[in-house]
């Protein structure tokens, strides 16, 4: 699949238009649940994952998973359906937005417990010498959980093959980083002699670059960590955002969209973005046209 | 053979499987082999296979789970049995639900042993009997292997068919000798395995039983030894049963004291909502006409003194007591 900046742009607007609809769907009624939208955030989904040999690398998401998952397998329909519950979803509704398997695809809902999980998954790969890697994206706020450091500190031992993403949104939920993390994020990964690099690039195509180059680097020499400096322009859930409005105006006028926009010609991005507009609703509706899923998928 | 010996013969069946089978735990490696023994020799004959850790439990057990989910077969060694709230995040959120949230992910295969039980004097976090914290947790099975089991073959079997599982090993027995039926039979019983469960019953071989004791683990010698001298002593027949599996209730005691009207479960740990309430809790649902009696460690916490902590854990004496009481 070829990876450039119009196909990077396609997929942010399908990511952002998906999760969008998502919150209009929540408010409307049309779902229930709960759910955390990566709005403003996309473009490390569509680099990071753009790196990947999708054949084989093993990917540990989180909640705020939905970006990375249409990345990664780019079966919106599947999404759609496993968030209302109906026929064609990943599996029948029952993980629902934050606990998913798809292939080599895995999220959890606790914070910090997937990342235990990648490690482990980093060295039974390993131990098959067959060149996979695995990622593991984390949040600002997942650190504040004991077990991440446990599970860098065995990455680091056990020189699994692992890349921990960390996507630095400046918010744990209602709280920001400030208050809830002593230090630097990059200092953790030193400590465990883990190279870390930073950045605050918006453009997927930089970012893809960045991660292939790590994803070499790991597979032949351990564990490293690519932190990304972002902002998350939606709400940590459906609509709960006490953020302070001039600080979200400023955010919202350097969202990623914009920026990847503005490197595009004007009447090829108009016809991404109608493009993707489109696609997922008919996504959309064709999820709530589907049956709802059976109990066959859950009885054991 | 020793209890010890049975299961370290398990593992190195496990590992010598073509299937990628990994040991992790603390301090497993050869010379020292782990805290109990239990690993000794493995690490030496299977170099690549037993990993020792750094003190992570939860660490541990999540990227055992990792392993898992991409294919590997992992035993891990929690120390004691006591350390398993470390890792209860990852048992109860990841390890346990990933085969009904995740499509095409059946049982991982990953079994958790763990020693537990008190009468070392380690002391309150080194002797507790936490199974019942463990079981009735959906997606988790705990097995606790006795001397009248064949601990080897029962660690061979959950991680094969039953896992993922909580093992749970009898500190105190490591050393001791399994019994066999020819054992026992100088003592008047006749053991045999239960077809449907991994129980082990032991009965009279001439005389009906006037009451059922129900065991595991440690507890299940110190049962048969009461349940003996009460057969001497005042003619009182027992079927014990010596159950295998800890979560869900044992159909064997279940069917035994539906005969007998007369149910004495004794367990190492408290028994406020203990391992005897899920078999007492269904036998009430049959309607079964049972009296029901309970006997566990005797306080919130077992202290280090050896007198002190005697005075709290189940004894033969106590047993016997207990057994004369749901006569009168």
């Amino acid at each position: 699949m070829t990876f450039d900046l119009p196909s990077s742009y396609e997929l942010m607007c399908v990511i952002r238009t998906f999760e969008e609809t998502l919150l209009g769907s929540f408010a409307s009624g049309l779902l229930n649940g709960t759910t955390h939208t990566c709005i403003g955030q996309e473009h490390i989904a569509a680099g990071v994952i753009g790196a990947l040999d999708l054949e084989r690398d093993v990917v540990f998401s989180n909640h705020r998973c939905h970006g990375h998952f249409i990345a990664y397998s780019r079966d919106v329909d599947a999404l759609a359906r496993e968030l209302m519950g109906r026929e064609g979803a990943i599996f029948g509704g029952i993980g629902g937005s934050q606990h998913i398997r798809y292939r080599n695809f895995y999220t959890n809902g606790v914070q910090g417990g997937i990342v235990a999980n990648a490690t482990g998954a980093a060295l039974a790969e390993k131990r098959k010498r067959n060149g996979a890697l695995t990622v593991a994206f984390l949040g600002d706020g997942t650190f504040g959980e004991g077990l991440v450091y446990e599970s860098l500190n065995l990455a680091a031992l056990w020189l699994c093959p692992i890349l921990f993403v960390v996507e630095n949104n400046r918010y744990a939920q209602s709280t920001p980083t400030e208050t809830t993390t002593a230090g630097s994020l990059e200092a953790r990964f030193a400590a465990f002699g883990i190279p870390a690099m930073r950045t605050g690039s918006q453009t997927p195509t930089d970012l893809r670059a960045l991660a292939s180059d790590l994803r070499a680097r790991v597979l032949s020499g351990g564990p490293h960590a690519l932190i990304v400096d972002t902002y998350r322009l939606g709400p940590h859930s459906k609509s709960d955002d006490t953020r302070p409005t001039q600080e979200l105006n400023d955010a919202w006028s350097a969202d990623p969209l914009k920026t990847v926009r503005a490197l595009l010609p004007e009447p090829q991005a108009a016809a991404i973005e109608s493009a993707a507009k489109r696609r997922v609703a008919e996504a959309f509706e064709r999820a709530a046209r589907a049956e709802p899923s059976g109990l066959e998928a859950f009885a054991n | 053979m020793t209890y010890l010996e049975s299961i370290r013969g398990g593992l190195q069946q496990l590992l010598g499987d073509a299937r990628d089978t990994l040991i992790v735990g603390e301090d497993l490696l050869d010379p020292y082999g782990g805290a109990f023994k239990v690993t000794r020799g493995l690490s030496t004959q299977f170099p690549d296979r037993v990993i020792s850790t750094p003190i992570s439990e939860a660490g541990i057990v999540g990227a055992a789970v990792g392993a898992a989910l991409r294919g590997a077969r992992v035993v891990v060694e929690i120390m004691f049995a006591d350390f398993l709230g470390l890792a209860f995040d990852q048992i109860f959120n990841h390890l346990s639900k990933y085969q009904y949230m995740y499509s095409d992910v059946d049982r991982l295969q990953l079994v958790i042993r763990t020693p537990a039980g008190g009468g070392r004097g380690y002391g309150p976090t080194h002797s507790q009997s936490p199974e019942k914290y463990f079981a009735g947790m959906p997606g988790m099975r705990v097995f606790a292997p006795s001397l009248y089991h064949d601990p080897g073959a029962m660690l061979v079997e959950a991680m094969e068919r039953y896992g993922p599982a909580i093992f749970i090993e009898a500190k105190l027995l490591y050393g001791r000798e399994l019994i066999t039926p020819g054992g026992v039979a100088e003592r008047g019983w006749r053991m045999r395995k239960a077809e449907r469960s991994t129980d082990v019953v032991l009965s009279n071989a001439d005389v009906s039983p006037q009451l059922t004791v129900a065991t595991y683990g440690a507890m299940a010698s110190l049962a048969e030894e009461a349940a003996f001298a009460l057969l001497v002593e005042e003619e009182l027949s027992t079927d014990l049963i010596v159950v295998g599996e800890l979560s869900g209730a044992s159909p064997d005691a279940m069917d035994s004291a539906a005969r007998t009207g007369r149910l004495l479960f004794v367990e190492e740990g408290t028994t406020p909502n203990g391992i005897a309430s899920e078999t007492a809790a269904q036998l009430l649902e049959a309607a079964a006409h049972v009296r029901l009696g309970r006997i566990g460690t005797d306080g919130p916490i077992i202290p280090s003194a050896k007198h002190l902590e005697e005075r709290l854990i189940p004894t033969v004496d106590k047993i016997k007591r207990a057994m004369r009481a749901l006569l009168q």
